[in-house]
């Protein structure tokens, strides 16, 4: 497989290898970093932070809630009892029960001043908007609706303000109003109708019920003549004989709500709610809503549909806005069905911090990559430049002269000069050795000329030499041609029968003398005695047929010339 | 490296080249800026304000980061006190907020210096679209602290069914109503007719009598210790003309306002404020708990007959602290979107009050209303403002306690003097006790 040559590893640098070290450390630190984080929690998502948020403000208003609903509650019957008190006071005063207190302006005016002051006070107490009482009477009993008619007081706070406490006369007689200086509501009327009142009836009803149990939280209404929401908190009042006097209670209205529940969040955009319970759907026009205390919250006057779920949270949405959120039930009213608390943001708000969440991961991958390959590249260049650095130098002229901050470089350096020392002695040794080798081969070679002068003098010598003995060898030959020829062949077949008769001992002397050896040197050779020798020429000659040792080597040598001859032949 | 430097170099370059093309806002919808507020138009969730303030924030509030939030919802004479409550920081107040609704002199008190200027938002032919008395009365030392978003004057309110009867019986008529001599001839009538009952209760009496004088003579002029000159025969004859009246209890000062007194039926009718319409209840209810439909009728002040017509002009404006650039701006977008023509004629024809462009007055005429008793008042309105000059009311300081002085002086004696002018004692001599009263006060 072929390897582009920058990712073969073989040629990276020694600057790339530092790099990309440091990069695969930066990532592995990274990589544990990261690990850490998600094993210790560290990495909640803008979800979770979104659904742990809701949650803890879902906690705090339920609390709220609970608390606010749970005083009211406790106000109402301590209050009811008192009212109850009062009346019968003011009853047995003028001498009157409370049937009898129908038709009878005044003595309903009389009785009507002296609940004022106990409900006006339970009103400036109470966490509510407003107080009322309704007294099972009325002050015409002749008109037609005279039935659902019932004479009463309901007080109303015309602001929320510490400072801004006064008082509207909602229903009841103007005249006890004008006496303790309360003005009119706009839509003031006279008496209660119990057929609009919510659940007047059943709270008749309940009048026989402990108190604890017979107190209602209605349903949103809306007030009547007016476009302000307000739940009530009513009870039965009940006389000491168990007569049932009529219902008192306070109302939370949708203003006093908002101001009252504002709660401490970060979420800017904080709506809660407390509604009516109902399946998947979220009646915000039928709710009591607050929100955030430092943002703001959009006025909801839509039914919201639970269309499902995102991150944990219950999705709502209308035809134009959408929230994200989370429901619970809270009991009210004992023994009724449980109201539903909501807090929810808009999803809207939701998307954008998913969004930014990523964004923000993503700027901070970027950001880490930038200064992780940044740092990487600055701090491999940083170690090695004077690395590098104190590398050119070393391969350069200057090596003594290099500078270096890194001991390594300087016992490198030192380590080098030794070398460089021993070097440079061993390359001296080396050369006199070849300064003597020169001065040897140049005197061989003289001598060698010299040789091959006394060579060529003694070939020429040799060839010289030669032509003689080639002269000489052909003079030989002519000789033993003519000797030859000169012979008596017979005496020479004498000759050469006679060798085939010759002993061991006769042949060796034979030969020796073929050889050229004179007598002397063959009695040194063979160290026998001359008397022996003589025995022995004796017997060669006569073997052979000649008269002298001469001619006894005349016919060798004819017959050596003649074998040489019929061997090139 | 050097590459990338260069290259995000140019990128923020281009990007400020950019944003110099874009409108110079301080406003961001991503990240919303909050104007708390106080205001003195109902204190119901569904009030015409709230409801025009939650419209803001779905709308140009949403499109342009700016939210809107309603912190108190108070009465005009209670507001100054509560911000310099809140301003000191006192236990149990709120916030101090961006947004408040105060009269001119409230913004005096507070410090003008405090308050942002609108003039240095608005440009000159934004502000000429308003009613130049309008802007002129917000201004403190050329400063604009106080924009007007909608003027109120006075108008005579009356019980449409029992005047009914009373005009059948008596052949009084509206137009008998058009002057003063007329009213009080009339008032005479219904008391009579009504067996005691008295015919109207003034909010404010003495500015009919203001309004009386400076028909009559072109001016009014104050004392130094800020009351009327008990020497002027004019302002002596004026005050008597009404003097007579209430000693033979033929009108009365309402308690506090009159609308609670014609919806419990012990007057039949009063006059007040313009923004009292939304005040008056659709029956009027009798303690013997039987009932009638209001059937509201609304006329123009009476006429004094002099050369020229004056009428009251009231109601407060909004005011902001001047905090944050971005909540000055923020303020400025909102009170132009409150008070745009259509929008400010949807909200004052619902509250009573007279809008503050002159495009918003001319399209009252052809406004359809929902309900017949503010069709009648903006009739009314639009009357008095053709034929009547508008006058704003007195702002310095102590008037208003010692016009509280006076009328709770004249509701203390104005039952013994009825008494005694039904035993016969002179309107006349009963009236001068009442001037008496009135030249006590200053």
């Amino acid at each position: 497989m072929r390897v582009i040559p920058a990712l073969r590893y073989s040629e990276w640098t020694l600057k790339r290898k530092l790099f990309v070290y440091m990069l695969l450390l930066a990532v592995l630190i990274l990589g544990v970093l990261l690990t850490c984080l998600i094993l210790f929690g560290r990495t909640n998502s803008a979800a979770e932070t979104y659904t742990d948020a809701l949650d803890m403000q879902m906690a705090v208003f339920e609390k709220d809630i609970a608390v606010h609903f749970d005083h009211l509650a406790a106000s109402a019957i301590s209050m009811s009892d008192e009212l109850a008190a009062v009346l019968e006071e003011n009853l047995s005063v003028l001498g009157l029960s409370l049937a009898e207190l129908s038709d009878s302006g005044k003595a309903i005016a009389d009785v009507q001043g002296a609940l004022l002051v106990t409900l006006r006070q339970r009103l400036l107490q109470a966490d509510c908007s407003g107080a009322f009482v309704i007294l099972d009477a009325t002050v015409n009993s002749a008109l037609n609706d005279a039935a659902v008619s019932r004479t009463g007081l309901y007080l109303q706070l015309n602001g929320y303000h510490v400072s801004d406490r006064e008082m509207l006369l909602y229903r009841g007689s103007p005249e006890v109003a004008g006496q303790h200086g309360i003005a009119l509501h706009r839509k003031w009327r006279l008496e209660f109708r119990t057929d609009t009142f919510p659940d007047y009836a059943k709270l008749a009803s309940r009048a026989s019920l402990p108190p604890e149990s017979a107190y209602l939280v209605t349903d949103l209404i809306t007030l009547p003549g007016t476009s302000e929401h307000a739940l009530l908190l009513a009870i039965p009042m009940v006389g000491a004989d168990g007569t049932f006097y009529g219902i008192c209670g306070y109302e939370v209205s949708a203003s006093y709500f908002t101001v009252c529940h504002a709660q401490p969040s970060k979420l800017a955009h904080l709506s809660c709610l407390l509604t009516e319970h109902h399946e998947n759907i979220l009646l915000t026009s039928e709710a009591l809503c607050c929100g955030s205390a430092d943002g703001y919250f959009h006025d909801l006057t839509a039914d919201y549909a639970v269309i499902g779920t995102k991150g944990g949270l219950t999705h709502f949405k209308d035809e134009q806005f959408s929230y994200l959120g989370i429901t619970r039930s809270i009991p009210l009213s004992p023994g009724e069905k449980p109201h539903l608390l909501a807090v929810m943001i808009p999803k809207p708000d939701y998307d954008r911090a998913l969004l930014k969440n990523l964004l923000q991961i993503a700027l901070l991958t970027l950001l880490l990559i930038v200064f992780t390959v940044s740092f990487s590249r600055y701090f491999s260049r940083r170690f090695l430049s004077p690395l590098l650095a104190a590398l050119e130098q070393i391969k350069s002229d200057k090596r003594s002269e290099t500078q270096s901050d890194i001991p390594e470089i300087l016992d490198l350096i030192e380590y080098l000069q030794r070398q460089e020392r021993e070097h440079g002695e061993a390359i001296s040794a080396l050369e006199m050795r070849n300064m003597e080798s020169e001065e040897r081969h140049i005197r061989l070679q003289a001598e060698y000329e010299t040789a091959l002068l006394a060579f060529r003098r003694v070939e020429e010598e040799y060839s010289a030499a030669r032509d003689d003995l080639l002269r000489a060898q052909a003079k030989m030959d002519r000789l033993a041609y003519s000797r030859k020829t000169e012979i008596d062949p017979d005496d020479y077949q004498t000759f050469l029968d006679g060798l085939q008769t010759l002993t061991e001992a006769e042949r060796n002397i034979f030969e020796y003398y073929l050889a050229g050896k004179s007598a002397k040197e063959i009695l040194a050779i063979t160290g026998i005695k001359e008397s022996t020798l003589k025995y022995h020429n004796h017997n060669l000659l006569g073997k052979l047929g000649v008269s002298s040792r001469k001619q006894m080597l005349r016919y060798a040598e004819i017959m050596r010339h003649q074998r040489d001859t019929e061997a090139e032949e | 490296m050097k590459k990338i430097a260069a290259l995000i170099l140019a990128g923020l370059f281009l990007l400020s080249l950019f944003s110099g093309c874009a409108d110079k806002t301080l406003l961001d919808p991503r990240d919303p800026v909050t104007l708390t507020i106080w205001h003195v138009y109902g204190e119901q969730a569904d009030a015409p304000m709230n409801l025009l303030i939650r419209e803001f924030n779905d709308t140009v509030g949403k499109e342009k980061g700016i939210q809107i939030q309603v912190t108190n919802v108070t009465g005009t004479s209670k507001l100054l006190a509560q911000l310099q409550d809140s301003m000191a920081n006192k236990p149990g107040t709120s916030e101090v907020p961006d947004l408040f609704s105060c009269h001119t002199q409230n913004a005096v008190t507070l410090g003008a210096e405090k308050l942002l200027d609108f003039s240095q938002w608005f440009t000159a032919k934004e502000l000429a679209e308003y009613v130049p008395e309008f802007i002129e009365s917000g201004k403190i030392d050329g400063k604009l602290a106080v924009f007007p978003v909608s003027k109120s004057t006075y108008a005579l309110f009356i019980s449409g069914g029992e005047f009914s009867r009373f005009s059948a019986d008596t052949g009084v008529t509206y137009d008998s109503l058009s002057d003063w001599e007329g009213f009080f001839a009339a008032a005479e009538k219904y008391y009579t007719w009504s067996g005691g009952k008295p015919f109207c209760a003034f909010d404010y009496l003495i500015r009919h009598m203001e309004l009386d004088v400076m028909s009559r003579t072109g001016k009014l002029d104050y004392t130094e210790g800020g009351w009327y000159d008990e020497n002027d025969p004019v302002i002596r004859d004026s005050f008597l003309m009404f003097a007579r009246a209430l000693a033979q209890g033929h009108v009365v000062v309402s308690d506090l306002y009159a609308n609670t007194q014609v919806m419990t039926g012990d007057v039949f009718s009063g006059i007040g404020s313009s923004a009292a319409v939304g005040y008056y209840n659709d029956v009027i209810t009798y303690p013997d708990n039987t009932s009638e439909p209001m059937q509201l009728q609304v006329l123009p002040l009476p006429r004094s007959g002099g050369e020229k017509e004056y009428m009251p002009q009231t109601g407060v404006g909004l005011a902001a602290f001047a905090t944050t650039e971005q909540k000055a701006e923020a303020a400025y977008e909102f009170v132009k979107w409150f008070t745009e023509s259509e929008r400010n004629l949807d909200f004052v024809t619902k509250t009573g009050y007279m809008p503050v462009t002159d495009g918003a007055f001319d399209a009252i005429e052809h406004y359809s209303f929902a309900d017949e008793g503010y069709a009648n008042l903006y009739r009314a309105i639009r009357t008095m403002h053709a034929d009547y000059i508008p006058v704003v009311r007195p702002d310095f300081e102590g008037f208003y306690d010692k016009t509280n002085a006076l009328y709770a002086g004249i509701r203390e004696m104005q039952p013994g003097l009825v008494q005694r002018s039904k035993n016969g004692e002179s309107a006349e001599a009963l009236a001068e006790e009442i001037w008496a009263l009135f030249c006590s006060i200053g």
